[in-house]
C-alpha cells in the first residue's frame, strides 16, 4: 500500500462521519431542536412581556443573563487557546482536536452574545451600541464597559470564525473532491473556494495561519479580561479588585477545556475515533485542567485573603459571610468542591486516561465554574455598600427555561456542525502523520 | 501535471527539472510541506507585514472616533470624570486593531492567493487532492519528450495532460 493509498483511505474514514451520518443523528438534532424552540419561546415571552418576567431585581439587577453570558464566553475561550496557543507553542497533540475546540468557541458565543442583547430589555435598540450619526445627536458612551464588551465578543467572534474557516477550506476541498453525489460537490465546492493546494497558496497559508494564530493568542487573554472589567471596575464588595483579569482568564480556560472533553468523548465513542483521539490527547487535556483548576485554587485563596488583610468591613463581610454562610453558602461550598477540590483526582494517571471518568468530572467542572459565575455576580450586588438595600436572589422559571434552552441550542448547532462539516482537520493530520 | 506518491519523489522531481532548465514549474501538494516550498523556490510571503500597518491606522481611527464623539461632540459629566481618558480607550482601540489586522489578513490570502476562482486547469487532474502533483507547461517540442521520461525517472505514478 502506497503513502497515498494510506492517505485516501484515512480521508475517506474521516469524510464518512459526514457523508454517511450515524443513525443517532436525527433523533439528536430533532430533541435539541425543541428545545432551541424553547429557548425561543422563553426569550419571546421575555421580550414581549419584558425583563419583569425575570428574577432579577435591585439591587442584583444582573442576576442570570450577565451569569450566563460570562459562563458561556468563558467556555469559548479553551477552543481559541487550544488552536491558537498551542500551535504557536508547537504542540501537536492539538491536531486532533483543534476543530472540535474551535467550532465549540463560535458555538458558545452565539449563545454568550445572546445575554446582554435580552438582557438590555429592548433588544430592538442593541444597534445603538454602534457609533452611527444618528438624527438623534447621541452616540455610545465608550467609558462603559458594555461597549468594551459589544466590541471585544464582536472581534473575537469574527477572528474565531476567520481562523476557523480558514483551517477549514483544505478540508472542504478535499470534501469536494469526495462528496458522494454532485449537490454535495457543489456545496462543499462553493465554500472550498477553489482551493487546488498549490503550494505557493500552502506558503501565505502557513504564513497568515501562523498570523492569525499569533492575533488570536492576545485577543483571547483581551477579551475575558475585558470581561472581567465589567466587575473590576464597579466599586462593588467582591469586585473591584485587580486580580480578576488573569482569575477570569484562567477560569475560562479551566471551563472550556472541561466542554471540550464533554463534547470529544462521546464523539470519540460515537464515531470510534480511538485512533485519532488517543488516550495521550484526554491525558493532555486533562493535566491542562489540574493546571488551570490550580490558577483558579489560587485565586480563590488571594480573593479571600486580600478581603481578610483589607480592613474593609463590607469587603469581609461579603467574603466570610454572604459567600460562606448566606443564602447560596451552598453554591459557594459546591463551587470549591468541583473547581478545587474534584480536579486533584487528576493527578492519578488512570484518572486522566479514564473516558467515563473524565467526562463525569467534565460536567462537574462545568456546575461549578457556572456556580462561580452565579456567586459573583449575585452575592455581591444583593450585599453591597448600603445594607438597607441588601436583598436575597432567586430565579424565575423563564430564567431557567432561557439557562437550559441555551444548552440545546447549543447542542443542536454543535450537531449541525459535526453533520455537515468535516471535523477532524485531515489535511493537519495528514501532514503530522507524514 | 506528474502525480508522485510523496513529496520526496515531488522534491526530486522538481530538482531533476530545474535540472533540465524547464521553466514555470509549480506543484501542488496535499498538505504544506517545506521540503517542496524550497524545491519549487517558492518566495516568503509579504502578507504579514501588511496588517501591522492596518492594524495601526484602525487603531487610531478607533481612538480618534472615541475622542470625536465622547470629548468632542456630545461631551458627558459622568461623575466627575474626564471626558476623554486613553485608558479607558485602550479596550476598544486594541481590539479594532485586532479585528482590522486579522480581516485584512484573511481577506489578503484569499486574494493573493487568486482565490475564489470557479475553475482552474488543475481540477481536471484525476484526484488533484489525494497526490502531490507538479505541474509545467506543454510547449510540443523535442525537450518534452526527455521531461515525461525524467519524471517517468524519478516515480511518476500517473502523467495527465490538462488544459
Amino acid at each position: 500500500m502506497t503513502d497515498a493509498d494510506d492517505r485516501v483511505a484515512f480521508e475517506k474514514r474521516m469524510l464518512d462521519h459526514v457523508f454517511v451520518p450515524p443513525k443517532w443523528m436525527k433523533p439528536a438534532l430533532a430533541v435539541t431542536f425543541v428545545i432551541t424552540l424553547v429557548l425561543g419561546a422563553a426569550v419571546g415571552y421575555s421580550v414581549l412581556t419584558g425583563v419583569g418576567v425575570w428574577g432579577n431585581q435591585i439591587p442584583v439587577a444582573w442576576a442570570f443573563p450577565i451569569t450566563n453570558f460570562v459562563w458561556w464566553i468563558g467556555i469559548g475561550h479553551a477552543g481559541t487557546f487550544i488552536s491558537a496557543f498551542l500551535l504557536l507553542l508547537e504542540q501537536k497533540w492539538r491536531s486532533s482536536i483543534n476543530r472540535f475546540a474551535e467550532a465549540m468557541t463560535l458555538v458558545a458565543l452565539l449563545q454568550a452574545g445572546l445575554f446582554p442583547i435580552i438582557h438590555m430589555g429592548r433588544p430592538w435598540f442593541a444597534y445603538w451600541l454602534v457609533p452611527y450619526p444618528s438624527t438623534m445627536g447621541v452616540w455610545p458612551q465608550f467609558r462603559s464597559s458594555l461597549t468594551w464588551d459589544v466590541v471585544a465578543v464582536t472581534t473575537y467572534f469574527a477572528i474565531s470564525l476567520l481562523f476557523f474557516y480558514m483551517g477549514l477550506v483544505p478540508d472542504l476541498a478535499v470534501a469536494r473532491d469526495r462528496a458522494p453525489t454532485r449537490q454535495r460537490r457543489l456545496v462543499y465546492g462553493v465554500f472550498a473556494l477553489g482551493w487546488r493546494g498549490s503550494v505557493r497558496a500552502w506558503t501565505r497559508y502557513r504564513a497568515v495561519y501562523g498570523m492569525l494564530a499569533g492575533l488570536a493568542a492576545p485577543l483571547v487573554v483581551s477579551v475575558h479580561s475585558i470581561v472581567s472589567m465589567d466587575f473590576a471596575i464597579g466599586v462593588v464588595p467582591g469586585w473591584h479588585s485587580m486580580i480578576f483579569p488573569p482569575f477570569f482568564v484562567a477560569g475560562a480556560i479551566f471551563s472550556g477545556f472541561a466542554m471540550v472533553l464533554t463534547l470529544l468523548i462521546p464523539a470519540r465513542r460515537l464515531y470510534r475515533l480511538y485512533d485519532v483521539v488517543t488516550s495521550h490527547h484526554l491525558d493532555m487535556m486533562a493535566r491542562m485542567l489540574l493546571i488551570t483548576s490550580f490558577i483558579v485554587a489560587y485565586s480563590y485563596f488571594a480573593e479571600i485573603y486580600s478581603a481578610a488583610r483589607s480592613g474593609d468591613t463590607f469587603e469581609r463581610h461579603q467574603y466570610f459571610v454572604t459567600r460562606m454562610q448566606g443564602p447560596i453558602a451552598w453554591a459557594f461550598w459546591t463551587t470549591i468542591g468541583c473547581n478545587v477540590l474534584a480536579p486533584q483526582t487528576l493527578w492519578a494517571r488512570s484518572a486522566r486516561t479514564s473516558p467515563l471518568f473524565l467526562f463525569v468530572l467534565s460536567l462537574v467542572i462545568q456546575v461549578g465554574m457556572w456556580l462561580e459565575r452565579f456567586i459573583i455576580v449575585t452575592a455581591s450586588t444583593s450585599a453591597d455598600f448600603l445594607p438597607s438595600s441588601w436583598r436575597s436572589y432567586a430565579p424565575s422559571p423563564i430564567d431557567l427555561t432561557i439557562l437550559g434552552g441555551t444548552l440545546g441550542f447549543f447542542m443542536f448547532v454543535f450537531l449541525l456542525f459535526l453533520r455537515y462539516v468535516p471535523f477532524i482537520p485531515i489535511r493537519e493530520l495528514e501532514g503530522e502523520r507524514s | 501535471m506528474a502525480r508522485f506518491d510523496d513529496e520526496k519523489a515531488l522534491v526530486q522531481a522538481l530538482a531533476a527539472m530545474a535540472a533540465l532548465g524547464v521553466r514555470d514549474v509549480d506543484a501542488a501538494t496535499a498538505y504544506p510541506t517545506r521540503a517542496v516550498e524550497a524545491a519549487l523556490g517558492a518566495p516568503r510571503t509579504r502578507i504579514p507585514w501588511a496588517p501591522f500597518t492596518v492594524a495601526a491606522g484602525a487603531g487610531l481611527a478607533a481612538w480618534l472616533v472615541m475622542w470625536w464623539t465622547n470629548a468632542h461632540d456630545m461631551p458627558l459629566d459622568v461623575g466627575g470624570r474626564p471626558v476623554s481618558s486613553f485608558w479607558t480607550d485602550v479596550p476598544i482601540i486594541f481590539e479594532t486593531m485586532i479585528l482590522s489586522s486579522g480581516s485584512f489578513a484573511f481577506l489578503a490570502f484569499f486574494l493573493c492567493s487568486g482565490l475564489p476562482r470557479l475553475h482552474h486547469a488543475w481540477f481536471e487532474a484525476n484526484d488533484l487532492s489525494s497526490g502531490f502533483w507538479l505541474a509545467i507547461p506543454i510547449r510540443t517540442s523535442e525537450g518534452d519528450v526527455n521531461v515525461v521520461a525524467r519524471l517517468r525517472a524519478c516515480g511518476a505514478l500517473a502523467i495527465e495532460v490538462t488544459s
